[in-house]
Parts: structure tokens; C-alpha cells; sequence
């Protein structure tokens, strides 16, 4: 929660398209003149990609920081959604371990949604799943790093 | 008038001697112009010869001498100019030159001698002299020039005296030319009086020629028309002959015309005249035109009657002369005759007797239209022609008349015994016996009784037909009367079924009448008919306009709903409006919540105000949604209400068609009824006319009726008249059986 920033609706002709990236990589994306990396949250957790057809996608921007409080390195991240429903408060303590076993009954691209799922929370009978944002961060990183050695 | 002579001569007796005379004649006419032409031809060719062959060499010989002449003086001037100019020059070629010359002028000299003796020897003397001294002189001179005494030949040559030689030579020669000359002259003088005298002897014979050939001409022409008449009259000669032939061979007076016509047409050819008639004697003043030839432009004077001869006539005719006369009006003629004339149109007549025998037959007369006299020879021919008439008529009627008056008597007496023996026989048919026959004996009352026979017994078959018509009208009449009661009867019938016939027209008429009616209510129930189609037809077209007016209603719902239909749509995009500001409130809601957990404890209040805002904006989007569905409801329901609506333009279209369809049938219905009011219409005016026609038949009928009482009363009237033709019969069968004709028929 402490990365959260804000909601925006964007249309998908802001982004800029950049080469050797993975498919759920959307491009790199001005807001309020600081880069920001877009990405397909469906398509990174290894759901139905977004439809671009539409004329623009919800996005929740991320500001996560990393090397601890010394040197703090921030990569602004835009995860583009469908739709975003609300804002929950969960205590820290609900928050419960995401198995493999539930994680391979999702469906989901099990090695992202995994490294990057913290756990999940029951509201009701729904699971809502809690994802780590500097988890993303990493990935999105290590992809660079394997891209351009 | 010339005395007449009974001549039997053959036909143109004269025309052969005369040929032969005209033959001589012409010969010896055209041989004595011909000798005469020869003569002169000759005479005038023979003096044109001689003159020519006489001075043709006399003439060239007086030019051969007078050349010569010529010759002499221009060579004697040249030996002496020779001979001066040596003396002159001393040049000895002169000589040469002289030398040359001087055997030439001898020969010329000698030459004019021959020819020309007398003229030559005239002057021969003097000039031989004078020649011979000045050769003489010459050849001194010559000499002396040799010797170098130039000037004494020169002197010599200069002298007087042999000037005078020169001029004694000259003169000579000089005289001899003008002899010639005048010779030649003399010569031509006479040539040209020759000519002159060919000249005029050839004008003389000219003119003689001339006249001789045109006598030959005339001659010939005369010789051929002479033949040419001569040719025409044998053959009209000939042509007169069978004409004569013809009549003699005619023994009945009937037949005598034709042939003596075209003898009168031939007659009248030869004499060139217009009219040509035979009269006949019929009393001893009095005569017949029987047999005429005229000219195809004056009238017909055929079967005329001269009722009395006039005297002059009359006497010429018993003393047996041609009567001629030119010019009328001769006034012995008498008037009757001038007039008969001029219905004949003729000016000139000539008449001669024809004798049959002894006896005066007839007499010809040939007339012209022309004025004019009668030559001789033609009063000769007639009198000839009418003579030969006479003979060939002399066979007409030759046979009897002798011992004709002998027997006339016996045979009458004979004639009186056989009449009284026949009416002796045949009394008895004047009683009715026809069965009485006379007895046939040779001769002409054997003749008669044979008649009398045949006409008995065509009588006695007439009475024979007339008992048996008279048997068989009674029986037909028996029969007739029978037949006719019978008809008086059918004719009665016939009335009596004319009177029901007439009955039963009138019935007919009744009901013809009938139908006329019967036909005119039909006519108008079809007209009702036609009147209530016509307002079903109205109805309908009521019908229709509701119909359209129905379907104009319809469109226009339909263009209402349609417009529902978009201001629903127009809902729809307000309400994505609203759901999107809603998403867009959610977001805010969101960024609140964010913004307010960013600020910690402090924003607690905030961020359930966030979540509050969020809950809304998500419950205005729910309401959004829910909206939406309505509008789609709506939007489909309309869609459903336009289909139906199109559906139910297409009946209406459908229900206009069918209304149409119906309203055609209708007009259809109203033609036929039309039609059928129009035919029943007809049928009543045919029935009105065949009433009428049967009123008519019903009075024919009535006319009939009378007829047929006539008929029946005259068929009574027949049968009376008949019953009394049966006692007229019978008194004919009782009159007729009075004769008696033998057996029993």
C-alpha cells in the first residue's frame, strides 16, 4: 500500500512501444513527466490478455522503491487493468501464503503469478490475491538484464 | 345517127392490120430522123477532119520557113560583122568564125528552096547576086587583112557599094519573108473560114436533130398507147363474148338479169359511161328498166316504167337505127322524157334496138353525165353490140309456141269427157259419202281425180279424227267432271283448314306477345341488376379510399415509433455518459482512498468518505446498467412494432388489390348486364316484329280463306261449263256421224 499512488484511465495509443520486451510489456508511458513502464497485469499473470481494441484501460500506478531507504531507486510501474473496483484495507495478518497447489488452480502463468503473489485474502467465499509490487519490479528488471546483457 | 347494119363480126376485126400498120409506119418514121441525124454527123465530122489534117502541115511549114527566114538575116548579119570586125581588129579569128557561118547559111538557104519554091525563086536572082558579091568582098577583104592591108579590107567593107549589096540582100530576103508571111496568113484565113463555115453547118443540124428525136418520141409514145388500147379492148372483147355466151344459155326470162347486168357493167366500161340500162318492152309504147350498170354515185333507176316512148325514139327503134343525142334539152324528147333524164342525171344518151327474132325485144340505152356527141364509131359498136344481144336472146323462149295451138283444141275436148266422167264418179261426196273414189286416167284431169282422191280422203281422215276427238272429249269430260268435283271439294277443304290455320296464327300471335312482355321485364330486372352493380361498384371505391387512408395512418406510426426508437438511442448514449462519469468518480474514489492512507491516522474519515463516493459511483453505474437494459427493451419492442407495422402495409397493399380486383369483376358484371339488357331488348323488339309479321300472315291467311271460296266456286263453275261442253260433244258426235267413212272406226 505504501507503493500506491493513483488510479488513471489512459488510452493505449500513450504508450510507447519498446523492442525486445515480453508480450505483457505494454511500453514506457509519460505521466506527469516521469516515465512509467505499462504493463498488462492479465497478461503478466498469464491471464487473457487486455483487448487494445478498447479506447482506454484502467491503470494502477506503482512507485516502489528499492536498495532500502539509503539509496532509494524508484521505478514508477503501470499496472493497466480492466477495471478497478475499489480500494480494500486488509490487515497485514490476514493475509494468508498462496500455496502451489492454489496457485496451478488458477491457471495463472505460474512462475510470475507466483514470484510475484504474496498471498491471498478471503472476502466472502472470493479470494482476492495480494501481489507484491517490488516482486513485479524484479522481473520486469531481470527481463531487462536478460534482454540486454 | 348512122344507118344500122346487122354486122356479125368477130371480135376487133381491125385490130391486127392495124398494129402492123402502126409497126411500119413507126420504123420507117423512126429511120428517116436517123438517117437524117446520120447524115449531118457525118458531113459535119468529115469537114472538121479534112480541115484539120489539110492545115496542119501547111501551117507547121510556113513556121519551119518563116524560122528560117529568120535564120538567113541573123546569119548574114553575122558574116558581116564578122568580116567588119577582122577589118576593124586585123585578128585573123574573125575569119575563122565567117568560115564556120558561111556553110550554115547555105544550108538555110537551101532548106527555105525546098520548102518554099515559089516565094524563094521570086527573089532568088537578086539576092543569089548581091549574096555572091558580097562573099565576094568578104573573102578580099580577108585577103587584104592577111596580106596587112587592114585599112582597105576595112574600107573595103565600108564602101558604098557593098553597102548596097547588103542592102539588095536585105531587101531579098526580106521580100521572101514577107511572102511567107504572107502565106501563112493566107493560110490562116482559110482555116478559120472553114471552121466558120463547120460552126454554122453544126447550129443548122442542131435544131434539125432536135426536132427528129422528138418526132421518134412522139411516135413511140402514140405506138404504145395504140397497142395499150388495142391490148384493153381485146380483152374487154373477149369478157363481152362470155357475157354473150352466158345469155345464150338462158332460157327463162327470170334468170336473164343477173348475167345481163354484168353485161351492161362491161358494156358500160368500154364506152367509159356512167349509166347503162336495158329497158324491156312491155306494150308497144311502153318499156321496163329490167337490167342496169351505173355509176356507184348516181341514184338507182331499176324496175322504172317509161310509159311512153318518145316518137323520135320510137321510130329510130322499129327502123332498127341507133337513136344518139349530145346536148340536151332536146324538146322532141318531150318533157317526160327530159325530166326522167334528169332524175337519171345524164346529159347525153345514145339508144339502140334490140331484136329477139323478128320482133322488137327491147332496146339499150347508154348514157353519160357529160354533155357531149357521139362519135360513129361508137354509135357503130353500140348498134354491133345490141345486134349480138338480140341473137343471144334469140334462145329464150324458142321451143314452143308452134304446134301448140293444134293440139290445144283435141286436148281440151278430151279434158271436157274426163271432167264430166269425174263429176260423175265423185257426186256422191256431196251427199257426206266419203268412201266414193274417182277413177285415175292418164292426163291432167287423171291429175285432178288423184287430187280429188287425196282431198276425200284427208277429209274422210278429218272426220275419222273428229268422231274420235269428239268420243274422247266425252269420256275425258266424264272424267274431267269428276276431277273437278273432287277439286271443288279439296278447295272447300282447303278453306276450312285455312280457317284454323288463321286460328291458330292468332294463338301464335298471342304468345309472341307474351315473350315481348316476358322480354322486357327480363330487360329490366337486368337493368336493376346493372344499377346495383354499379353501387357495390361506388361502395367499393369507398372501400378503397379507407383503405388508403388506413395505410397513410399506419406510415405515419410507423415514422413515430421509429423516431421512439432513436430518442431511446439518444437515452442509451446519455447513459454511457453517465456510467462513464461514474467509472471516472469511481477512480477519484479510489485516488481518495489512496491519497487518504497515504496520509495515515489523519485521513481515516477521509477515506471512508472515499469508499462512500466509491460505493456510489459504483451504485450509479448499477443504475446506469439497469437503465440500459430498459432502453434495449424499449429499442426491441419498437423494432417488433415497425416489423408489424411493414407487415400490415403489406395487407393493406394486398387488401387495396383485392378491393381492386372486386371492383373490375363489378364493372364486368355491368357491362354483361348491359349487355344483357340490350339483348333482351332486342328480343323484344324482334318479337313486336314478328308480331307484326304474324299479323300480317293472319291477313294473308285471310286472303287465302277468300281465295280458296273463289277457287271453290269457281271449280263449281267448271264443273258446270264442263257438263255443258258434254252436250256440245255429243251434238258434234251426232253431226259428225252423218258422213260416212266405211268401216267402223
Amino acid at each position: 500500500m505504501a507503493f500506491a499512488q493513483e488510479a488513471l484511465i489512459v488510452g493505449p495509443h500513450h504508450f510507447t512501444l519498446l523492442p525486445n520486451q515480453p508480450a505483457w510489456v505494454l511500453g514506457l508511458f509519460n505521466y506527469r513527466n516521469r516515465i512509467l513502464w505499462g504493463l498488462d497485469l492479465p497478461q503478466f499473470l498469464g491471464l487473457e490478455p487486455l483487448d487494445f481494441g478498447q479506447p482506454e484501460h484502467h491503470l494502477v500506478v506503482m512507485r516502489p522503491e528499492f536498495g532500502g531507504s539509503a539509496s532509494p531507486v524508484r521505478t514508477g510501474l503501470g499496472l493497466a487493468t480492466q477495471h478497478v473496483k475499489g480500494v480494500a484495507r486488509v490487515p497485514a495478518e490476514e493475509i494468508q501464503p498462496l500455496t502451489k497447489a492454489q496457485a496451478a488452480q488458477n491457471n495463472f502463468r505460474l512462475e510470475n503469478f507466483y514470484d510475484s503473489c504474496k498471498g491471498l485474502v478471503l472476502e466472502g467465499d472470493e479470494p482476492l490475491w495480494v501481489l507484491d509490487p517490488l516482486a513485479i519490479v524484479q522481473k520486469l528488471n531481470s527481463v531487462d538484464s536478460s534482454a540486454n546483457p | 345517127m348512122v344507118s344500122f347494119r346487122p354486122l356479125f363480126l368477130r371480135p376487133a376485126p381491125s385490130s391486127r392490120p392495124q398494129r402492123k400498120v402502126a409497126g411500119s409506119r413507126l420504123a420507117l418514121a423512126i429511120s428517116f430522123p436517123l438517117g437524117i441525124s446520120s447524115l449531118l454527123f457525118a458531113v459535119s465530122a468529115g469537114s472538121v477532119a479534112r480541115t484539120y489534117f489539110e492545115f496542119k502541115p501547111a501551117i507547121s511549114r510556113q513556121f519551119t520557113l518563116q524560122n528560117l527566114s529568120d535564120q538567113v538575116i541573123y546569119l548574114d548579119e553575122v558574116l558581116t560583122m564578122s568580116a567588119r570586125m577582122a577589118a576593124a581588129s586585123g585578128d585573123l579569128s574573125w575569119e575563122e568564125r565567117y568560115n564556120i557561118h558561111v556553110p550554115q547559111l547555105d544550108e538555110v538557104l537551101a532548106e527555105i528552096q525546098q520548102l518554099d519554091p515559089a516565094s524563094y525563086e521570086a527573089y532568088a536572082a537578086k539576092t543569089t547576086a548581091a549574096n555572091i558579091k558580097l562573099v565576094e568582098w568578104e573573102v578580099q577583104a580577108f585577103d587584104l587583112i592577111r596580106a596587112g592591108e587592114q585599112e582597105r579590107a576595112f574600107n573595103l567593107l565600108h564602101s558604098p557599094e557593098y553597102e548596097e549589096q547588103k542592102r539588095i540582100y536585105a531587101e531579098g530576103i526580106n521580100q521572101t519573108l514577107e511572102a511567107i508571111r504572107s502565106n501563112i496568113q493566107a493560110s490562116v484565113q482559110l482555116y478559120e473560114q472553114e471552121l466558120l463555115q463547120a460552126l454554122i453547118f453544126s447550129g443548122i443540124s442542131f435544131p434539125i436533130l432536135l426536132l427528129s428525136w422528138g418526132i421518134i418520141l412522139i411516135l413511140v409514145r402514140n405506138f404504145v398507147r395504140e397497142r395499150n388500147a388495142t391490148y384493153e379492148r381485146q380483152v374487154s372483147d373477149t369478157r363481152l363474148a362470155q357475157r354473150f355466151a352466158d345469155i345464150a344459155r338462158i332460157r327463162q326470162e327470170q334468170e336473164l338479169i343477173d348475167p345481163l347486168t354484168d353485161l351492161l357493167g362491161e358494156m358500160r366500161q368500154r364506152f367509159g359511161a356512167e349509166r347503162v340500162a336495158f329497158y324491156r318492152l312491155t306494150a308497144p309504147e311502153e318499156a321496163q328498166v329490167i337490167a342496169e350498170s351505173h355509176d356507184s354515185r348516181l341514184p338507182d333507176t331499176l324496175g322504172t316504167l317509161l310509159r311512153r316512148i318518145p316518137a323520135p325514139i320510137q321510130q329510130a327503134l322499129h327502123g332498127g337505127q341507133v337513136y344518139a343525142f349530145g346536148p340536151v334539152p332536146r324538146p322532141d324528147l318531150g318533157a317526160d322524157y327530159l325530166q326522167r333524164l334528169a332524175t337519171a342525171q345524164l346529159k347525153a344518151e345514145m339508144i339502140a334496138p334490140v331484136v329477139r327474132g323478128d320482133e322488137l325485144y327491147g332496146f339499150l340505152a347508154i348514157g353519160r353525165a357529160q354533155s357531149q356527141s357521139w362519135s360513129d364509131e361508137e354509135q357503130k359498136t353500140l348498134a354491133e353490140l345490141a345486134n349480138r344481144l338480140g341473137q343471144a336472146l334469140g334462145n329464150l323462149g324458142a321451143l314452143e309456141q308452134k304446134a301448140v295451138a293444134a293440139q290445144e283444141r283435141e286436148r281440151s275436148e278430151a279434158l271436157q269427157r274426163e271432167l264430166l266422167q269425174l263429176i260423175s264418179e265423185v257426186t256422191e261426196a256431196s251427199r257426206g259419202d266419203l268412201t266414193v273414189r274417182a277413177q285415175l286416167t292418164a292426163g291432167q284431169v287423171g291429175i285432178m281425180a288423184d287430187f280429188f282422191n287425196v282431198i276425200i280422203e284427208s277429209l274422210r281422215d278429218i272426220v275419222i279424227q273428229v268422231q274420235q276427238a269428239a268420243g274422247q272429249v266425252n269420256q275425258s269430260i266424264g272424267r274431267d267432271e269428276a276431277a273437278i268435283r273432287e277439286l271443288a271439294e279439296a278447295a272447300l277443304r282447303q278453306a276450312t283448314q285455312i280457317e284454323e290455320t288463321l286460328r291458330s296464327v292468332e294463338q301464335m300471335t298471342l304468345s309472341i306477345e307474351e315473350v315481348a312482355d316476358k322480354a322486357q321485364q327480363a330487360a329490366t330486372v337486368a337493368e336493376s341488376a346493372a344499377a346495383t352493380a354499379i353501387n357495390s361498384s361506388l361502395t367499393m371505391d369507398r372501400t378503397v379510399q379507407n383503405i388508403l387512408q388506413l395505410r397513410e395512418t399506419v406510415a405515419e406510426t410507423a415514422k413515430k415509433v421509429k423516431r421512439l426508437g432513436e430518442s431511446s438511442q439518444q437515452i442509451s448514449k446519455v447513459v454511457s455518459l453517465i456510467n462513464q462519469i461514474a467509472l471516472k468518480t469511481n477512480l477519484l474514489a479510489v485516488n481518495a482512498s489512496i491519497e487518504a492512507a497515504r496520509a495515515g491516522e489523519e485521513g481515516r474519515g477521509f477515506a471512508v468518505v472515499a469508499e462512500e463516493v466509491g460505493a456510489l459511483a459504483a451504485q450509479s453505474a448499477e443504475a446506469t446498467r439497469e437503465i440500459e437494459r430498459i432502453v434495449e427493451g424499449i429499442q426491441r419492442e419498437t423494432g417488433e412494432v415497425v416489423q408489424a407495422m411493414e407487415t400490415s402495409t403489406g395487407q393493406v397493399v394486398e387488401g387495396t388489390r383485392l378491393v381492386e380486383a372486386a371492383k373490375q369483376s363489378l364493372g364486368q358484371i355491368v357491362e354483361v348486364s348491359r349487355q344483357v339488357n340490350q339483348l333482351f331488348q332486342a328480343i323484344a323488339r324482334s318479337t313486336d316484329a314478328q308480331a307484326d309479321a304474324s299479323q300480317t300472315v293472319r291477313q294473308l291467311m285471310q286472303q287465302i280463306a277468300n281465295i280458296a271460296a273463289q277457287t271453290a266456286a269457281a271449280s263449281q263453275q267448271v264443273a258446270n261449263s264442263l257438263q255443258a261442253t258434254v252436250a256440245v260433244a255429243r251434238q258434234l258426235q251426232t253431226s259428225v256421224s252423218t258422213f260416212k267413212v266405211g268401216e267402223a272406226v
